[in-house]
């Protein structure tokens, strides 16, 4: 994923505001990178243009070599279901639908047949941990629970990259520590790029790679060579 | 094809996950399509209920009934008849009847009676089932016999008294004698006196019995395959040259029974629009649910978009949505509205009859006002944009 000088305005009655100034950035496949910023500082706003959900005013987003600004509305969404699973802090699961109807949402997007659908959720389910609470409701889960659900649903469709909006946000710190730790075996394991919005240090500090935003700018965009002490 | 069957559990799945919103709007289709369909079969219903009485005779006859001028005695009935028998085509059988009124004793008892008097081929159309005896003939000439309704069998019979063949009655001065009695009639408006209640005597022995041809009619029927209109037309070319000042009235059922379909097709229209406006009413609703419905999942559909939901997908999910609702809608309004139809026929004594039309525009039209009304909503849905909806709380 390459953004060059990529700028995105929001416009409103008063005039334009320019949530992202020029941002240039360039992701490997694999990385485990970690956005931080103040509220207000755009990292939410990056984390739309990376996902596909929100257009640059200016400049050039480039996924997978290709220029995403050729593409239209449903063509990203294609993209998105099949290259990009994304991770919410409030979980954003369906309540009326039991789990694995909720992670096989994604492959219902690209009309897989339904005992393939079943297969492909029970394994991302078996993943998270999840097997034994394939048929219960979100409402019968604890918040974890629901996260790993959302990461099963992230992951269904084996795409490259894992984009997390706080995801730890509502969650205690043991439970917290636990979904950590689940993104971390997926990106070591899997190869998955992860890319997490946070504002807690130390979730950040357990990524590589970390990018700091200010006011829709890179502060700065800093690695830590020691990734397996991160993980202690 | 399981996308289509998804798509169809994802939409129930959901409507019934909020059942007090999803039954609010059921229940708008429901009575929409319940008016619509009562209406438009009790439309359907009083026509069948009109047309019946036009059953039974034949409706190969045309009348030429006496309205006014001067009154043409008995014989100059009977060479009308024979004049119109030679000079228009296509008629096998014209009768001739004069019906009045009297009063009918009998040791006695009495009972208001019509008086009719006919030619015998009156029979040949009427083919009434006899009781006892047998019915008058020309041939009685102007003899005093006559033949009794069923209801006046009955009317002295509930006085106690038997009337059989051979017993003579007085029709207001003048006895009678009782050469039959008839069966049950079916009434029918086609004609001349309600049968039941009549006294049948021939013709020609009407002035014995104080009767005068002042209500005088003729019944022809029509031979196989000849159109009623050249009938009417040659009879009121004929009639104006035999019968030139007399003002008579000739109609058949056929014209008779298109007034009647024409009127009534006017009230079922009238009553299908009250119903359709009360079903467009509800989907108004339907419309104004989905739109809170749809503002309420923002986050879902936010959701779904950033998954891979296409705007097609989003708009077809809630489309099918408002359709599920609309038919459930329709096929609960059938029901009510065929049980509210079938007790309105009931309430007025007619048979029922479902008139399938109804079912097809019920349905049918529920099913449109679903995909109508739940447009606007739909396209508002895939008009969202995720980034506005996912990161809200």
């Amino acid at each position: 994923m390459v953004l060059e000088n990529v700028r995105k305005a929001y416009g409103h009655a008063t005039g334009s505001v320019e949530a992202l100034k020029g941002i240039d950035l360039s992701i490997e496949r694999g990385e485990l990178i970690a956005i931080v910023g103040q509220s207000g500082s755009g990292k939410s706003t990056l984390m739309n243009v990376l996902g596909l959900l929100a257009r640059p005013t200016a400049g050039r987003y480039r996924f997978d070599g290709e220029d995403v600004a050729d593409l239209d509305a449903d063509r990203r969404a294609a993209l998105r279901n099949r290259s990009i699973g994304f991770v919410f802090q409030s979980f954003h699961l369906l309540p009326q639908m039991v789990a694995i109807e909720n992670v096989a949402l994604p492959l219902y997007y690209r009309q897989t047949p339904d005992a393939e659908a079943g297969t492909l959720a029970r394994q991302a389910l078996d993943k998270v941990g999840l097997e034994a609470r394939v048929h219960h409701k979100p409402g019968e889960l604890s918040g974890g629970q629901q996260q790993r659900v959302a990461i099963a649903r992230a992951i269904v469709t084996r795409p490259q990259v894992i984009l997390a909006d706080e995801p730890t946000g509502a969650l205690d710190s043991e439970t917290g520590e636990e979904i950590l730790s689940l993104f971390l075996e997926l990106n070591r394991d899997d190869g998955i790029t992860t890319i997490m919005v946070t504002h807690n240090p130390e979730v950040a500090a357990r990524c590589e790679r970390c990018l700091v935003l200010r006011d829709g700018m890179l502060l700065s965009d800093t690695r830590s060579f020691d990734k397996h002490i991160s993980l202690a | 094809m399981s996308y289509w069957r998804r798509l169809i559990v994802h939409a129930a799945t959901s409507l019934v996950s909020s059942p007090l919103r999803s039954a609010l709007a059921l229940l708008g289709i429901v009575i929409g399509s319940a008016a619509v369909i009562a209406m438009v079969n009790i439309g359907h219903n009083a026509k069948q209920a009109m047309l019946k009485q036009f059953e039974g005779m034949g409706a190969q006859s045309t009348t030429i009934e006496y309205q006014d001028g001067p009154i043409v005695s008995v014989a100059a009935l009977l060479d009308l008849r024979g004049h119109l028998h030679q000079s228009v085509s296509g008629l096998e059988i014209i009768a001739a009847t004069s019906a009045g009124n009297g009063t009918l004793r009998h040791r006695g008892q009495s009972a208001n009676a019509f008086v009719l008097g006919a030619t015998d081929d009156f029979f040949a159309i009427l083919d009434p089932r006899l009781r006892a005896g047998r019915l008058t003939a020309d041939l009685d000439g102007d003899e005093p016999y006559a033949v009794l309704g069923w209801q006046l069998y009955q009317d002295f019979r509930q006085q106690g008294i038997y009337l059989g063949v051979g017993d003579v009655v007085v029709i207001d001065r003048t006895p009678v004698i009782v050469v039959g009695i008839l069966e049950d009639q079916p009434r029918s408006l086609l004609l001349p006196s309600p049968i039941n209640n009549s006294l049948i005597a021939p013709l020609e022995s009407l002035r014995r019995l104080g009767q005068d041809t002042s209500r005088w009619r003729l019944m022809a029927v029509r031979a196989e395959g000849v159109d009623y209109r050249v009938v009417q037309e040659q009879l009121e070319r004929e009639l104006r040259r035999l019968l030139p000042q007399a003002l008579v009235r000739i109609s058949s059922p056929e014209q008779l029974i298109e007034n009647i379909e024409k009127q009534t097709r006017l009230l079922t229209l009238t009553l299908g629009a009250i119903g359709g406006v009360s079903l467009l009413v509800g989907g108004i609703g339907v419309m104004n649910i989905m739109l809170v419905s749809v503002s309420e999942r923002r986050r879902e559909i936010g959701l779904r978009m950033a998954i891979g939901a296409r705007v097609a997908d989003i708009k077809l999910q809630f489309l099918t949505e408002a359709l599920i609702l609309c038919l459930a809608g329709g096929c609960v309004g059938l029901v009510v509205g065929i049980a509210t139809a079938f007790g309105a026929t009931q309430y007025f004594g007619h048979p029922f009859e479902l008139s399938m039309a109804s079912v097809v525009l019920g349905v049918g039209v529920s099913t449109l006002v679903g995909l109508f009304f739940g447009y606007h909503p739909a396209a508002a849905a895939a008009k969202l944009d995720p980034v506005d909806t996912l990161y809200g709380d």
